[in-house]
């Protein structure tokens, strides 16, 4: 038995190391390591400039209940991803809504979208370093904003 | 049982209330089973939140949406596990940890078809496979019915 399963087991963590090792993308972010202020800046060598997304970012973060926070902009749009601390993840929605509603006031000229879902902060947070790496055209960017926009909004 | 009662039974029952009486009663260890329940029911709550991370990270799932595939993800595992025999050791030492999470439910459904496979595919397998499973489809229908009767009442005349 003993025999059978030492191979088994080398070779499940061997594939798992070189699985890891076929990481996307390099991570030359600006990373902040404490876990309670989860945030990334993305330094101003990107082709669309990040100082807005940055600054919003920052702001958020300033929140209590806010423990992380993943943003990138355009030209005209602002979309920013927030993880709500443990116990107040019940409202969750309440307080996306409230920080959006903040943003919107603080860039009445762009059209703000903010989201407490995870899934949309994976998706920030790959963007975000395509944008770093400039890896992303500026047409690209906007159509990737719509691909978000719509699992926003995606109810099904 | 009252006294009234008591006086109707037939010699042979009251025979077996005196027995049932002397039996020394076992008593359940209920704190061993609570934290086994808790254990198991944790880690099968562990694997389904790993599962929907899975999702939301290689696939299009949203938070919202990510539970469909997540259950259904389960309910395959439960009853492949189901067929092989493994689920019913887990359950006999979880109890209820592994009973209340859905895979209880597919484990349920399955069990069922399998212990009537014999009776043949229509009023065997077909008759039988909703046989538990089949009221917590209808109480679970019935009060979400409920639910939302409720919240449009308390939304539509209490400006909720």
């Amino acid at each position: 038995m003993n025999k059978f399963k030492i191979p088994v087991i080398i070779s499940l963590a061997f594939s798992f190391f070189v699985l890891a090792g076929c990481n996307t993308e390099e991570d030359k972010r600006i990373v902040s390591d404490d876990l309670d202020n989860n945030i990334t800046k993305i330094s101003k060598t990107s082709q669309v400039d990040q100082s807005l997304s940055n600054d919003a970012k920052e702001f958020v973060l300033n929140k209590d209940n806010v423990t992380g926070v993943r943003g990138v902009n355009t030209a005209t749009r602002l979309f920013i991803a927030v993880e709500i601390a443990q116990l107040e993840q019940f409202n969750e929605q309440d307080i996306g809504k409230e920080i959006k509603k903040e943003l919107q006031k603080k860039y009445s000229n762009k059209k703000v979208e903010v989201s407490s879902d995870q899934k949309l902060f994976f998706e920030l947070d790959e963007l975000e370093k395509q944008v770093q790496n400039n890896n992303i055209k500026r047409e690209k960017l906007t159509k990737k904003f719509d691909e978000l926009e719509k699992l926003l909004n995606d109810e099904a | 049982m009252s006294n009234n009662k008591k006086k109707k039974l037939t010699p042979t029952q009251q025979e077996y209330q005196q027995f049932a009486n002397n039996r020394e009663v076992v008593k359940r260890p209920l704190l061993k089973n609570c934290i086994k329940a808790f254990l198991v029911g944790g880690i099968i709550c562990v694997i389904g939140q790993l599962i929907s991370t899975f999702y939301m990270y290689f696939f299009k799932f949203t938070e919202q949406n990510v539970g469909n595939p997540t259950v259904a993800t389960l309910i395959f595992i439960t009853m492949l596990l189901t067929g092989f025999g493994v689920y019913d050791r887990l359950a006999q030492f979880a109890g209820a940890g592994s009973a209340v999470p859905v895979t209880g439910f597919g484990n349920a459904v399955i069990s069922a078809a399998i212990e009537h496979r014999t009776e043949g595919f229509v009023l065997g397998v077909g008759g039988n496979i909703f046989k538990l499973a089949g009221p917590v489809i209808v109480f679970g229908v019935f009060s979400a019915f409920i639910v939302a009767l409720i919240k449009t009442i308390l939304i539509q005349w209490g400006g909720l």
